[in-house]
């Protein structure tokens, strides 16, 4: 009954700590120009459920996402959020927490309830909140899986 | 001979707005007098009003109506389809497009789209020129392609167009074709969605009768003002470069105002990319 409790405890924690992995996000839009058009995908973003905060740099179509806590992070609704604004995704930045010290080329591993493999050339030590950035062709899981590098 | 001069000016104008975009200045492609291939946010919603103040003939004294009043609803119906209903109170008018390719880049892009027009209208104007302001019940369809490439924008229309009233010695059919081109003038800098945007338009609007091979092609100069990123004011002068086509009204005044509502419409399930 003890270890029982302690295995609820356990798991109560380790999916505090799922919810916690992804602290924010960096989205760089392409193929707009206008204000109008970063609004669109700006208001699209700020609509996502688990999104507190959007800062747009409309110079550079980069938006920086801050999340609520404790929600889960659905990288689909933030990429759907994007290509409904009628565009396109140029580079999508996530800032996560790891414990391993190292990543290791090629591996795969799980995340934030997600599927990462690490497509890297070498192995590379990684620091304990790392910005990662999705590599997948238009932010599409090859097979469930997420490509990550940094 | 005079025809041709203005053509002359008018492509070296054309030519010169090109180099400008290329070097200096933003593109922008929210067109006053056609649309371009990029469709609106998914889930949003646009109501315009408009008013056309036609003249410069002398049919004009005898024309039905000198101005058209056009309120429009304009919605997105999932992220690569939209449609437009309006009315000038006269008649019902219904467009919708698609855009069937996409390729973008930062600060860039290219795509081609398709569209359907159709006009319910009891009017029947007596002239060459196929209206499309709702003054005649006609369909048409065509392609459009925009390309935007870092500070430079430009978009062609292609169209075909039949009506089903008018004078039966006139062309039933035209071939409908546009260039619009556009230039961002202020601000040089956004900073925030707050900034007014003033936007300088080219467009050149032409039409080719299949039957009688008469032809008009218009060039159409207009400025565009963007208030807080959702409400557009455009004012636009239309004339004519070349044209044997017989035409109540060659030369138009236009202005309108529409407002952009974000998130307006609930989400439907939309194919994924």
């Amino acid at each position: 009954m003890k270890s029982r409790g302690i295995l609820l405890i356990t798991f109560f924690i380790c999916s505090m700590q799922l919810h916690a992995q992804i602290k924010s996000a960096e989205i760089q839009a392409s193929g707009l120009t206008c204000s109008m058009c970063s609004k669109a995908i700006y208001k699209a973003l700020e609509k996502v459920q688990f999104v507190d905060t959007v800062k747009v740099n409309i110079e550079t179509s980069t938006f920086l996402l801050e999340f609520k806590k404790d929600q889960k992070i659905q990288i689909e609704a933030l990429r759907d959020a994007v290509y409904d604004a009628g565009f396109a995704i140029e580079k999508l930045a996530l800032l996560m927490s790891f414990t391993d010290k190292v990543a290791v080329k090629e591996t795969v591993f799980e995340n934030a309830g997600y599927q990462f493999k690490w497509q890297l050339k070498a192995n590379k030590p990684l620091k304990s909140e790392q910005k990662v950035f999705i590599v997948n062709k238009d932010i599409q899981p090859a097979n469930g899986i997420y490509l990550l590098n940094f | 001979m005079q025809n041709r001069s203005l053509v002359n000016v008018i492509v070296a104008a054309l030519g010169c707005l090109f180099f400008i975009g290329l070097t200096r200045l933003d593109a922008q492609e929210l067109y006053v007098y056609s649309e371009p291939a990029s469709v609106m946010p998914a889930r949003s919603l646009i109501i315009k009003q408009s008013f056309l103040q036609m003249g410069g003939s002398e049919f004009l004294k005898n024309y039905y109506t000198k101005q058209n009043f056009n309120t429009q609803l304009e919605f997105s119906i999932q992220k690569k389809w939209m449609a437009h209903i309006g009315t000038n109170y006269k008649s019902v008018d219904f467009y919708t497009q698609y855009r069937f390719y996409s390729s973008d880049a930062l600060h860039e892009h290219t795509r081609f789209a398709g569209y359907l027009k159709a006009v319910a209208s009891g009017n029947n104007p007596a002239e060459q020129a196929i209206l499309l302001d709702g003054q005649q019940k006609l369909i048409g369809a065509g392609i459009i392609a925009t390309k935007l490439k870092h500070k430079w924008a430009s978009s062609v229309t292609l169209g075909w167009l039949y009506r089903y009233t008018g004078n039966t010695n006139y062309s039933k059919n035209a071939f409908q074709y546009s260039w619009s081109n556009g230039l961002l003038l202020y601000p040089v800098t956004y900073k925030n969605y707050k900034q007014t945007n003033i936007n300088f338009y080219v467009e050149m609007l032409g039409q080719q009768s299949i039957q009688n091979k008469a032809h008009f092609l218009d060039i159409a100069p207009a400025v565009q003002f963007i208030f807080n990123s959702q409400a557009k004011l455009n004012f636009g002068y239309r004339l004519p470069v070349l044209d044997n086509m017989q035409r109540n009204a060659s030369r138009s005044y236009y202005m309108s105002l529409d407002y952009l509502f974000f998130n307006a419409l609930p989400r439907f399930k939309s194919a994924k990319k």
